[in-house]
């Protein structure tokens, strides 16, 4: 078997591998399954960390599924942003599960968190097969199953805010993914393929596209909680169990932004105008500003640190508007990798603290 | 002017209409109501569009009926969610809007 | 509602309207036509039917994710249909449901249900060659069933007996099973070998209408209200 055989074969893997785990969480629901949920997180994180040292070494990897070639079928691709978020998300998905499993904390009697792995690993799935992808309605059913799970996590904490906070959550998802569903759907109507790489090399700057990439915009930003629409993320992150804010607030939120990433590079970037660009980077610097206002104004600890996450969104759109309006598009580039990646490992750690300090009442 | 071009037509006029009263109501129930008929104008427009002008194609058919499930699925839980809601505190709207 | 709300959605609502109406006018002809490389592609998908053959041939990925869509929204609602200690409603652990104990209702459950089996069943053979297939052979069980429980016949609360529980995870967990298995023989995930393409989908296709029947009830099932009868 070559290496690029086994490097392509891990691609699927790294979303069947959950997939399983969650089936399996499923047959008999409990509170802590030490015994389903390590191996689970070992062969989770081993394939991932695979398929990171396998993209670094032989570049773009892609899986093509069903044997039916694009556009006509699916392919999993996996680049370096790919490749990475998805090692990072086994990392900080692993590391808020031993915080489930060997702490306490946020672990009350109530039956409702045992159902906690089951959607654990789903959401483990649905982000791996969101950073793989490379066909938009691929994507967006990836980003259902993300926000269906995350609402679901959010909902099963317990806490009296909670149903309102998932309620709002849950709107604020379904209008987003529908805005994405409707760009999609013109696009499809418009180009006739739904591949993002066949896509990317036909994109005309018309009327049509010009609605359908505006509607996606808007969609994602919705998700990303890009200020203004951000409303619903502090209630979700602030209230849930904390382990669930780490993984919303590290990953979740990424998802929409990278798929928003993906599609600027490929789609729009010769359509969108440098202006356009530009008021993105506005809305993403208005966010760092009232986000650490915000987060200045909250005394309680899980709601400040969901403000800054809301703060720390708007540091990317900045990085995408430097991207795309041509002025450093290297310096960007990395700049968005580094800033993905620490915030992810910063924001959850900080969480997984916090949620230490609230439970031994030090805060 | 095609059959297909009339449904993605009305489908527009059923996403816009329905965005407006998603935007207007706060009744948890009616923005519900909304998200589904904006839904419905979404599969229309897909399907109508991308077959006007060309012969019938199973794609936009078979993603819309994907669209139909997983719309099935998140208007369920939203109900559920509801419901629980109500059950729970007998508000029919989120805590900030209930001047709306 | 206050009129500055409304007219703001008004304008919301016109804007929209606007934009996707010049959307929707201006398209030109697409340069792309999958329907000829589906074409091809039928004779050895091992389905007759084009529908079928994208949704568990050449987009089956898609078609995996939405039977998992469908399977969370089935845990949540198994998940919050236990109350947690923020419930202020009822302290005791019940399982609260619609019921309309009519005769009418009872008599006419009694006499669709062997008619709505043979229907689903219908649907599901019929998928290969015709519009129909799993989703719509499981929304009529799913019917069904709500029917056996509005009329006050049900066997206890929701998925609390292993054989639900196994029918829920069945078809979602056969479905994955497959896919597996094609990865263990080296090919690509959900490529299946074309002479056994008809067969392996006719099973999948039988084990998700079961499935989606079950998850769909459970959607129905799950949701309380108050002031209904407790189980």
């Amino acid at each position: 078997m070559t290496e690029a055989f086994v490097g392509a074969s891990l691609l699927p893997l790294a979303i069947v591998v959950p997939l399983v785990w969650a089936v399996l969480a499923l047959v008999r629901p409990r509170r802590r399954p030490t015994f389903l949920v390590l191996p689970g997180l070992v062969s989770w994180v081993t394939i991932c960390a695979g398929l990171w040292w396998y993209t670094s070494r032989l570049g773009v990897l892609t899986h093509v599924l069903g044997a039916w070639p694009e556009p006509l079928g699916i392919a999993l691709r996996a680049d370096g942003l790919g490749s990475t978020m998805a090692l990072l998300t086994s990392v900080i998905g692993s590391a808020c599960a031993l915080y489930r499993l060997w702490t306490p904390i946020d672990v009350d009697a109530s039956a409702a968190q045992r159902w906690f792995w089951p959607l654990f690993f789903m959401l483990g799935a649905a982000l791996n097969a969101v950073w793989l992808a490379a066909d938009l309605f691929n994507m967006y059913v990836g980003l259902e199953l993300l926000g269906l799970s995350a609402v679901g996590l959010v909902a099963i904490s317990g806490r009296a805010n909670a149903l309102a906070a998932a309620l709002r959550y849950l709107f604020a998802a379904l209008l987003g993914s529908l805005a994405y569903l409707l760009g999609v759907a013109l696009l499809y109507a418009a180009y006739g393929s739904l591949a993002l790489s066949s896509l990317a090399a036909l994109a005309a700057p018309d009327t049509i596209t010009y609605v359908a990439l505006a509607l996606i915009t808007a969609g994602l930003c919705l998700k990303t909680a890009l200020f203004p629409l951000h409303a619903w993320l502090p209630p979700a992150h602030g209230v849930s169990l904390t382990p669930v804010s780490a993984l919303l607030s590290a990953l979740v939120v990424k998802a929409s932004f990278v798929m928003l990433l993906r599609i600027m590079v490929g789609v729009g970037v010769t359509i969108i105008t440098p202006s356009l660009a530009q008021g993105l980077g506005a809305l993403g610097a208005g966010a760092i500003v009232w986000g650490g206002w915000q987060a200045l104004r909250h005394a309680e600890l899980k709601m400040l640190v969901a403000h800054s996450t809301v703060a720390q969104l708007g540091y990317l759109f900045v990085g995408m508007a430097l991207l795309l309006s041509g002025s450093a598009p290297e310096l960007a580039w990395d700049g968005l990798m580094l800033q993905l990646v620490a915030h992810a490992l910063a924001k959850s750690a900080m969480f997984l603290a916090s949620g230490t300090l609230i439970a031994t009442s030090v805060v | 002017m095609s059959a297909e071009l009339w449904y993605a037509l009305v489908g527009v006029v059923l996403v816009a209409a329905a965005f407006g009263a998603f935007m207007a109501h706060t009744h948890l129930l009616r923005r519900l109501l909304a998200f589904n008929i904006m839904g419905t104008g979404c599969f229309l427009i897909l399907v109508g569009l991308a077959q006007h002008e060309r012969a019938p194609d199973p794609i936009p058919q078979a993603l819309v009926l994907t669209g139909i499930v997983v719309a099935v699925a998140s208007t369920a839980l939203a109900l559920i969610l509801f419901r629980r809601w109500f059950a729970a505190t007998g508000r029919t709207t989120l805590p900030e809007e209930d001047d709306g | 509602m206050n009129r500055a709300r409304a007219f703001a959605s008004g304008a919301l609502s016109v804007g929209m309207a606007v934009m996707l109406g010049s959307a929707v006018l201006t398209r030109e002809f697409p340069p792309f036509d999958l329907a000829v490389d589906l074409a091809e592609g039928i004779p050895r998908s091992g389905v007759a039917h084009p529908i079928t053959a994208v949704l568990l041939q050449f987009r089956s990925y898609d078609t995996l994710l939405e039977i998992a869509v469908l399977l969370v929204a089935v845990v949540v609602a198994l998940a919050l249909r236990d109350p947690t200690p923020a419930d202020e409603s009822s302290p005791e652990s019940v399982i609260l449901d619609s019921v309309i104990n009519t005769p009418v209702l009872t008599s006419l459950t009694m006499t669709l249900l062997p008619l709505m089996t043979m229907t689903a069943v219908y649907l599901l053979w019929a998928g290969a060659f015709q519009p129909g297939g799993a989703f719509q052979a499981g929304a009529v069980l799913a019917a069904l069933g709500v029917l056996w429980r509005v009329s006050g016949r049900r066997t206890g609360p929701f998925a609390a007996n292993r054989w639900s529980h196994v029918a829920l995870l069945a078809g979602f967990a056969g479905f994955l099973a497959a896919a597996t298995t094609t990865l263990l023989f080296g090919r690509p995930l959900l490529a299946w070998p074309s002479s056994y393409a008809g067969a392996i989908i006719v099973a999948i296709e039988t084990v998700l209408t079961v499935s989606i029947g079950i998850s769909l009830l459970g959607l129905f099932a799950s949701a309380p209200a108050p002031g209904d009868e407790r189980v």
